[in-house]
């Protein structure tokens, strides 16, 4: 219907076509001269061996970091919601969002402190951890507030031990937004880019560190928008893969 | 036997909260010392830095604004989507979750030439336009409408034909927590942007006041810690506010 | 959804990707250009003052023995008007100031005595009937080197003694103002106005524009009146153009001035109601001591070192002409070229815009000023965002009179010339033979880093404060180096890192104030020898002693070349302005001709003939130009190297790495 209209109009001027001009650039072989060359540049950049790193090191950010961010987010949700909903330790919840609000400058000195001898890409992971906490357990206590009481109370009364009534009944119902904070894990795992920017300090971080956004933040800088949009596309369309497959996988949940 | 079960659980619960408490105590350190060191610095950031003044009501304005378009474009977009069923709404869907994705990195460039085409760049239009049709909020507002009553709509339009209407007395009623949800992610995200004034506005006094935090060296390495406190204080007063909402949680439809 | 509904959505959205997917472009055109040179008017190595009367012709106080004025009259005639002060037989005037009132009556101002007995007096000297009267003594004045008219009234601006003990409170590092005790006296000796004063041009019957100084806030202009007892300011505005030292009205809203400043000298002119400047003549022997500026009808008239240059300011002045230039924020030797005529914009931009302007190929910027250290630069030229002077005569004229090596570094891999070099710099040992004779040193020992290093740390300790090569320079002048050519990873570069590591200590690698003022500054006996920059024309005591030489740097490797900085500037393909910028250019580039002695240009008659220059252009002869790689990629590493946290091997693999993924990511 028409009311869809205005938001639709909007992402079509300000996303999708930006996208496919995008596509359009990486299909050419400079900015400057504008020859069409076809998928020269893709090829080009899936060979190119810091891509590769660099792919690596993203991907490995997402499949270490998101489960370990879900799972513990989904864990102290469950102990927040359940445990703590009438005692006087309520308020923790908010203790955990307070990261989101603090501004990268600021993080990226303290955590240079914190982890000046770091030798593997802790910082970088603690600090994803540290800023999506907060959004995930909001999330997660929200929904699972509206679980139905009678539910729970009726399988502890068939004798269910605790854990296992929350592994069976309030997960289940509670798929769709567990999706939903994986899907906002793998968005943020994205974000994490200034931050770690300025806690290395330069453009050439160790390799265990050096992730997608650096690789196409140099290639910005070389004037080689070619590279860049070639490189976004290809992650583009495997985090498309990433997600599809995901959603894919969790119909097997669906209740 | 039942008695010292209960012990049991009660130590083990004992545990798990000291664990809780302990956790969130880490996640604030940051916080802490970031106050911690702005101690000392405030007269030399309030006084002597008069670019904090604008800049801190900019961010908040953008952020307002920004939050309040974007509802007020989501909200039909997303009923029309629940209300109408086509052919591609998956697939239109997947568009916007991939839309999501994208770093800034990748999408600034072509941003960058359609603002300037439009006229846009340098104004505050170029900047709130765009991410007021950021795909998130309609990711998020879809998933929340999924679940509403139907027949309260069916209802309703036997009513009126008006679309406000039916949306004002039907929809929303029902989404009051979602809305104040999805009202503070927004909110957070529109005051943590960072690239967009810092590329696309020339004049310091439209910028807002990440770019201040970003580029605080520029005055003096410590006032980087007070702009930050003052940084956080506008959005952990909005959560304050608005946190009894959250608590009511509603239900994610399915994906 | 309805039919038609579905209709108009579809409707709007093509409607909306074609508007937004469609570039627009605008091009203007202008007129043709070259650079007008100023006529020398008038020579004389003793002009004191000038003045201009409507009819052209100029009066021009010497302050030669016999204190002439000349008059220069409009048909090239000129006469003597006498000395000025037959009286005066000690020889203790000396005119600071002329002023002709109407067509006839010439003021001159003039200083008697000298030291702290100083004082000024002004006569007045009918021109037709060359009498001369006394105006008046001003006993606590001196120094009058301003004398306007104003309601009928003499108006000056003199330096008072009592004045001087006023300390004035600068604003910031870029305000350099120094304050004599100007003020501004009428007639009778009474002071108008005493607020720091620097300089005014006369508006009207009754009205000035005052450059002047406000404590703590800088350098600010004002419309004033005089009211007859005070002069009236009106609403200041602050704007730092530097310490002005003559300024004269060419519009309504705009005046040229003469002015030493941070960053610009030669003769500007301020559009104080757009905020921008032209530039009408560059620095090249432009007095900017209190010298007179005159705008006599549309004919500006300025003092150059050896005398009076006037050019038409129609036809210097482009008339709405102005350049967009981009410069990014780490251009640190030279400021930008000189405008020819044109205003030139300048914005600094960070590295993201920078790319950000390129990438997207913005059309409103012209011309893109650079540096061939900037590893950006090779970015251009790589990607090919310029575009290609080939075409243009007067670039390859100009190109084939400089080096060759300096045509090749302007050529791209296509053989289109894709920038223009503006200017040169490189870093050279200086030394002064009689200096190294006096100590026992043997020049052959300065060519090889070791032994420079080992000479300089035997001399005795009394002659550090001689030479100028400190440590932190060194590391800056040799690290980029390996970085550009072979890398780190050799024999070479583990000999010169330990050397440079060893002298971070050493006193004599220290920075020393008597040796670098030496070469910044003109003074002379304090130098032995240093590793520097510095241009030889701005050091005057060393281009008149032929004992200072210039000679390659203490050698690292067997491959040594002579390194050359270039600044240069682009053209933007897609700018607006394109053909005012393709202008801009052939004006440049007859303008960069004419300047000789660029160290680029391979005529040698254009140079200075000292031992100095000749062997600078021995060097620059046989230069290369090298272009830069980022700093980061090393400089992190040899921090932690020089502090001890890491040792040699790690900094060379560190440094490597990131050499590797900078070559290897794009």
């Amino acid at each position: 219907m028409l009311c869809m209209l205005p938001s639709i109009l909007g992402t079509l001027i300000f996303f999708v076509v930006p996208y496919f001009r995008m596509v359009y650039y990486s299909l050419l072989d400079n900015q400057f001269r504008r020859n069409f060359v076809g998928l020269r540049n893709y090829i080009r950049v899936v060979k190119n061996q810091y891509f590769l790193l660099a792919s690596k090191n993203s991907i490995l950010l997402i499949l270490l970091g998101v489960p370990v961010l879900v799972i513990a987010a989904i864990i102290l949700s469950l102990f927040i919601r359940f445990y703590l909903e009438e005692s006087r330790w309520k308020w923790i919840r908010y203790a955990f969002i307070l990261p989101m609000f603090l501004p990268t400058a600021a993080v990226s000195l303290i955590w240079r402190e914190l982890f000046s001898g770091a030798s593997t890409a802790l910082p970088v992971y603690t600090l994803y951890w540290w800023k999506n906490m907060g959004i995930s357990i909001i999330l997660l206590v929200s929904a699972f507030s509206s679980v139905n009481p009678e539910i729970l109370q009726s399988a502890k009364i068939d004798g269910a031990g605790n854990i296992k009534r929350h592994i069976f009944i309030t997960l289940p119902m509670n798929m769709p937004i567990i999706i939903f904070v994986t899907l906002l894990g793998i968005v943020n795992s994205f974000r994490i880019f200034k931050e770690s920017y300025l806690f290395y300090g330069n453009h050439y971080p160790p390799d265990y560190s050096y992730t997608l956004q650096y690789y196409i933040n140099n290639n910005f800088y070389k004037l080689n928008y070619q590279v860049l949009s070639s490189s976004a596309i290809i992650t583009s369309l495997y985090v498309a893969l990433l997600v599809f497959a995901f959603l894919k996988w969790q119909k097997r949940f669906q209740y | 036997m039942g008695l010292g079960m209960e012990n049991k659980v009660s130590v083990l619960r004992g545990i798990a909260l000291a664990a809780v408490i302990i956790m969130a105590g880490v996640f604030v350190v940051p916080v802490i010392m970031t106050c911690y060191r702005s101690a000392g610095h405030y007269t030399e950031l309030l006084l002597d830095c008069f670019v904090l003044y604008p800049m801190f009501w900019n961010g908040i304005f953008y952020a307002v604004i920004i939050s309040v378009l974007q509802m007020l474009v989501i909200i039909p977009c997303a009923f029309g989507m629940v209300s109408c069923s086509f052919r591609g709404k998956k697939v239109l869907f997947f568009v916007y979750v991939m839309l999501m994705m994208m770093p800034f990195q990748v999408t600034m460039l072509p941003n960058y030439i359609g603002l300037r085409e439009m006229g846009l760049l340098n104004t505050r239009a170029g900047i709130i336009l765009p991410m007021v049709f950021s795909p998130f909020g309609l990711v998020v507002m879809y998933q929340y409408m999924k679940n509403i009553n139907t027949s309260i709509i069916e209802a309703a339009r036997l009513e009126t034909k008006s679309l406000l209407t039916v949306l004002w007395h039907g929809v929303i009623p029902q989404i009051k927590s979602c809305i104040t949800a999805v009202f503070l992610f927004i909110f957070a995200e529109s005051y943590n942007m960072l690239e967009q004034p810092l590329l696309f506005l020339k004049e310091e006094a439209q910028k807002n006041l990440t770019v201040f935090i970003s580029e605080a060296d520029k005055y003096s390495g410590e006032i980087l810690f007070p702009a930050a406190v003052i940084y956080m204080l506008p959005v952990i007063f909005l959560f304050i506010f608005m946190a009894e909402d959250l608590e009511k949680g509603v239900h994610f439809g399915d994906f | 959804m309805r039919g038609y509904q579905k209709f108009a959505v579809v409707m709007v959205c093509i409607f909306a990707v074609f508007y937004t997917g469609c570039a627009k472009q605008e091009r203007k055109q202008e007129g043709p250009s070259e650079v007008i040179k100023p006529e020398t008017v008038y020579e004389s190595e003793m002009i004191a003052s000038m003045a201009a009367g409507k009819d052209k012709d100029i009066y021009i106080g010497l302050y030669n023995e016999t204190r002439d004025i000349v008059h220069l009259m409009e048909d090239g005639k000129s006469e003597t008007l006498g000395s000025v002060f037959p009286d005066d037989k000690t020889g203790n005037h000396r005119i600071t100031s002329l002023y002709l009132d109407g067509d006839k009556t010439l003021y001159i101002a003039a200083d008697i005595g000298y030291g702290s007995e100083v004082y000024a007096e002004v006569y007045r000297l009918d021109v037709t009937s060359k009498k001369m009267s006394k105006v008046k003594t001003y006993e606590q004045y001196h120094d009058i080197n301003r004398i306007a008219m104003l309601k009928g009234e003499l108006v000056m601006l003199a330096k008072s003694a009592k004045a001087a003990e006023k300390e004035p409170v600068l604003r910031d590092a870029f305000d350099i103002f120094q304050y004599q005790g100007e003020v501004i006296i009428s007639q009778d000796g009474d002071v108008v106005f005493d607020e720091f004063p620097i300089m005014f041009a006369v508006m009207g019957e009754k009205e000035m524009l005052l450059y002047a100084h406000a404590d703590n806030k800088g350098y600010c202009y004002a419309k004033a009146e005089y009211d007859g007892k005070k002069i009236e300011l009106g609403e200041p505005d602050y704007q730092n153009l530097g310490q002005l030292t003559a300024m004269t009205m060419t519009g309504n809203d705009t005046f040229v001035y003469a002015a030493t400043s941070f960053d610009k000298s030669g003769l500007q002119e301020f559009n104080y109601k757009e905020y921008t400047i032209a530039e009408l003549q560059d620095s090249w022997g432009v007095i900017t001591e209190p010298g007179d500026l005159i705008n006599a009808d549309g004919v500006i008239y300025y003092r150059v070192e050896g005398g009076v240059k006037k050019f038409v300011y129609e036809q210097v002045k482009k008339q709405n002409q102005t350049l967009q230039v981009i410069e990014s924020e780490q251009i640190s030797f030279l400021n930008a070229p000189y405008g020819c005529g044109y205003q030139m914009k300048i914005d600094r931009l960070s590295d993201d815009e920078m790319s950000l302007k390129m990438l997207s190929q913005d059309s409103d910027y012209d011309i893109c000023f650079m540096q061939s250290d900037d590893p950006f630069g090779y970015q251009v030229k790589e990607k090919g965002s310029f575009y290609p002077l080939t075409d243009i005569k007067e670039v390859t004229e100009y190109l084939d009179a400089c080096f060759p090596y300096i045509r090749e570094a302007a050529t791209d891999g296509n053989g289109e010339i894709w920038m223009l070099p503006v200017a040169v710099s490189a870093d050279y040992l200086l030394y002064d033979e009689e200096m190294l004779r006096k100590y026992g040193i043997d020049k052959e020992k300065l060519s090889t880093l070791g032994s420079f290093i080992d000479t300089l740390k035997a001399l005795p300790e009394e002659t550090r404060e001689c030479i100028d090569a400190t440590s932190g320079c060194m590391e800056r002048t040799y690290l980029p180096g390996f970085a550009e050519k072979d890398g780190f990873n050799n024999q070479e570069f583990k000999k010169a890192a330990a050397l440079l590591k060893g002298i971070q200590e050493d006193g004599v690698f220290a920075y020393h104030q008597r040796a670098g003022d030496a070469v910044n500054m003109h003074k002379q006996d304090d130098f032995i020898c240093g590793i520097t920059m510095a241009q030889e024309n701005t050091n005057e005591a060393f281009l008149s002693n032929p004992y200072v030489k210039a000679a390659m740097l203490p050698a690292v490797t067997d491959k040594d070349t002579f390194r050359v900085k270039c600044s240069f500037i682009c053209v933007n393909a897609a700018s607006d302005n394109l053909d005012a910028a393709l202008e801009y250019v052939k004006s440049l580039c007859s303008y960069l001709m004419e300047r000789e002695s660029t160290m680029m240009l391979k005529d040698k008659e254009g140079y200075l003939d000292t031992e100095l220059v000749k062997t600078l252009y021995d060097l620059y002869e046989k230069g290369t130009v090298t272009f830069g790689m980022p700093e980061e990629l090393y400089y992190d590493a040899w921090e932690e190297y020089k502090k001890g946290s890491i040792d040699l091997d790690k900094m060379i693999e560190e440094a490597e790495r990131r050499l590797k993924i900078y070559r290897e990511e794009g």
